[in-house]
């Protein structure tokens, strides 16, 4: 379990963390949500035990001192930056960091075969880092974290900037992990990728945790109703009587029962020839509460 | 140690990987070494420079012609052969073109009698002309020496020619009893003194002055030059035993500045991060740095002295006083590489830095301008520099025949600055580092 108590981080007059409080359980996925700039990446940090902070404390397990080897034995971490040597082969990668973990003889060969496999590099493990795609490095990024079999992953953006295929890999071996009864702490700017993966999702900006729930529940408090939107070939005789907003012969109709509103529709001979039913999800959740304004 | 080991190790092969830094570490300091060694060689092994001048003897008789040859046999002189002739012109276009330092002109009239004090020879003779290149000024003085000495050296060899020289007083006696207007007391006296000369030059047995050689008889020859080192015998072998320990610390410059361009990589490439979320402290870390900086210090001194003196004959004289150099030195430069690396938060940053610091170094301590051409300000100023104790370090060992107790100064100093940079960095990195 890891568990965070008004965590605080300054740098000059920028209050990166201001005052986070977290409880993650042991096997538990959790999202770390918001916009740039809003305290993600230090938080992930400082959980990890990188940074220190200016005030507040991490227990992992109900060890305080994260810098412990037995806590860091425990930990794994795939940073937002390509956090590997990119003058050494996929195998010098891995063996180099799973050395650092103590990993020796056939464990050390074991693991470094498992991370080229996890990664999908088994036939690159000669190259050297340099020559891989985007998509081949950031594979490679992830399982140096995990070759020595943490307990608890922190994962900051594991799948930015990688095409369609990379990320469903990435994505895969993630739910793979968190399937074997990791501790995942993940940050990402895909919400249908919190969505699928998190259990437990806190929407984070300018340093304080605005909202700390499941999706659903999340989605519930904050995400509004649904949004049914129908494109009539044949208006209702009583058009100007439907719920809704009516515009010439499309209607947008906001509400909690989607399903419902249609059946009610259909009541009244309305024929269809589009129909687009929006649920609310994580991503207006999260407009909901951090707003639309740009953060450039 | 594990740690720390696989850490250096880590560093190590990322150093060796990089082209550009390979080029710097050891490309750079051989070529270094090989053509200021060359160019000090001379043309043969071991000889001093020497300044090239051509000569124009325009008077052509045997006393040009032995000027000349007197010239040509100077140790310190290169007396070029004018293919096209020995006109004046030729031989200032090989001076303005850069062919040689200078031209020495024999003008018409020169010779006949080198006793020109007694009255002799044309008064209105040209005197000896020099012709110099205006940026060789430092040559200059050294060739009026080396003229005087020639000449003079041809005077005592006519001195000592006992027919020449009572011949020459006659005549000398001859046009004093002829002068016209000279006073009768300057007269006597001038009489009286040949007079006694001739005595002296047809009594005296001039062999015995002659037994140890012109040079002997006037006293030049009691000055010899020796270089001066501690053990006999320690004299540098060849010119490549002065430059390669420049290029040591040239090359240690390069493994400084490469290893400390990695630090700020790992930081800004993310790397740091995963190391330091590693079971390894930061002490660790450092220390891994450190040992691999230290090794690819000693890695590029073996290189350069297995090079030295496989290829080029250079000898070791004292080996465990080399190894100890070379430790002092490898400290020295892993001190100022964990400072530079903290000098800038990115890759340009610190790579500017880093030559900001090491190039002063470098032009302060021997490693651009030899110490023995620098005025005495700029000498003392040089002590502050690790290049200059770097190399006196391992030229000690090499070949100035320092003892143990010699190698204690550079060695503790290089010991001292390298510790007091290394603490300067980890501080200012544990800062950095939060």
């Amino acid at each position: 379990m890891i568990e965070a108590e008004d965590l605080r981080k300054s740098y000059g007059d920028l209050h990166a963390v201001n005052g986070i409080s977290l409880r993650i359980e042991r096997g538990e996925a959790f999202g770390l949500l918001g916009p740039n700039g809003a305290g993600k990446t230090t938080t992930l940090h400082m959980l990890a035990g990188a940074i220190r902070p200016d005030s507040g404390s991490v227990s992992i397990d109900g060890e305080r001192d994260p810098t412990r080897s037995e806590v860091r034995n425990a930990i794994g971490i795939a940073p937002q930056d390509l956090a590997i040597y990119e003058e050494l082969t996929a195998e010098e990668n891995l063996r180099f960091f799973a050395k650092l973990y103590g990993l020796a003889g056939s464990r050390l060969g074991d693991r470094v075969a498992w991370g080229l496999e996890f990664a999908g590099l088994t036939d690159r493990r000669k190259d050297h880092a340099g020559k891989f795609s985007g998509g081949m490095k950031r594979r490679l990024n992830l399982a140096c974290a995990l070759v020595h079999e943490p307990r608890v992953l922190f994962c900051d953006e594991p799948t930015v900037g990688v095409d369609p295929q990379s990320r469903a890999h990435i994505f895969d071996r993630i739910e793979e992990v968190k399937r074997a009864g990791c501790t995942l702490v993940y940050t990402t700017h895909y919400m249908e990728e919190a969505q699928r993966l998190c259990d437990r999702v806190a929407i984070v900006d300018r340093g304080k945790v605005l909202a700390d729930d499941s999706v659903d529940a999340l989605i519930r408090e904050y995400g509004g109703q649904s949004v049914v939107e129908a494109e009539f070939t044949k208006v209702p005789d009583d058009a100007t009587s439907l719920p809704g907003e009516f515009d010439d012969t499309t209607l947008r109709i906001q509400t909690s029962e989607p399903f419902a509103a249609l059946a009610r529709l259909g009541d009244r001979g309305a024929e269809i020839a589009q129909l687009r039913v929006e649920r609310p999800d994580l991503e207006r959740v999260f407009l909901h509460l951090t707003g639309r304004r740009l953060r450039d | 140690m594990h740690a720390i080991t696989t850490l250096a190790r880590k560093d190590l092969t990322l150093l060796f990987r990089d082209k550009f830094a390979l080029f710097w570490i050891f490309a750079f300091p051989l070529m270094y070494a090989l053509f200021f060694g060359a160019l000090f060689a001379g043309d043969d092994d071991g000889a001093r420079s020497q300044i090239a001048i051509v000569v124009v003897d325009e008077a052509g008789t045997d006393e040009s012609a032995a000027l000349a040859e007197r010239l040509a046999g100077h140790e310190s002189l290169r007396v070029l052969t004018d293919e096209n002739g020995d006109s004046l012109d030729d031989a200032k276009t090989l001076v303005r073109k850069g062919d040689c330092a200078a031209y020495v002109r024999i003008p018409p009239g020169f010779g006949g009698s080198p006793f020109r004090m007694f009255g002799g020879g044309d008064p209105n003779a040209t005197p000896i002309e020099v012709g110099i290149d205006p940026s060789r000024a430092t040559e200059r003085g050294f060739l009026q020496g080396i003229l005087m000495q020639t000449m003079f050296r041809g005077i005592a060899d006519a001195i000592l020619d006992k027919e020449k020289m009572t011949s020459e007083v006659d005549r000398a006696i001859g046009e004093i009893d002829n002068a016209e207007g000279l006073d009768a007391v300057q007269s006597a006296v001038l009489k009286t003194f040949l007079s006694s000369l001739r005595s002296f030059v047809g009594e005296v047995e001039l062999e015995t002055l002659e037994a140890g050689g012109p040079g002997q008889a006037f006293g030049d020859g009691q000055v010899s030059f020796v270089d001066v080192t501690r053990a006999s015998g320690a004299t540098p072998a060849n010119s490549f035993e002065i430059t390669f320990p420049s290029a040591i610390v040239w090359g240690l410059m390069g493994v400084a500045v490469s290893l400390a361009i990695t630090l700020v990589r790992e930081r800004t490439h993310g790397t740091l991060l995963r190391l330091r979320v590693a079971p390894i402290s930061r002490a660790q870390l450092l220390a891994g740095k450190a040992l691999g900086c230290f090794a690819m210090c000693m890695i590029v001194i073996a290189f350069l002295m297995v090079f030295a003196t496989l290829a080029l004959g250079v000898r070791i004289a004292n080996l465990p006083l080399a190894v100890l150099a070379a430790s002092a030195i490898g400290v020295c430069f892993t001190g100022l590489m964990m400072t530079v690396s903290v000098m800038g938060k990115s890759e340009p940053a610190v790579a500017g830095a880093a030559w900001g610091v090491m190039m002063p170094f470098a032009m302060v301590g021997g490693g651009m301008i030899p110490l023995i051409a620098m005025p005495p300000w700029l000498a003392s100023v040089s002590n502050v520099s690790p290049f200059k104790w770097g190399i006196l370090a391992m030229e000690g060992a090499v070949w100035r025949g320092f003892d143990l107790v010699d190698m204690l100064l550079p060695c503790g100093i290089l010991v001292a600055i390298g510790a007091v940079f290394f603490g300067v960095g980890v501080a200012v990195f544990r800062r950095i580092d939060g």
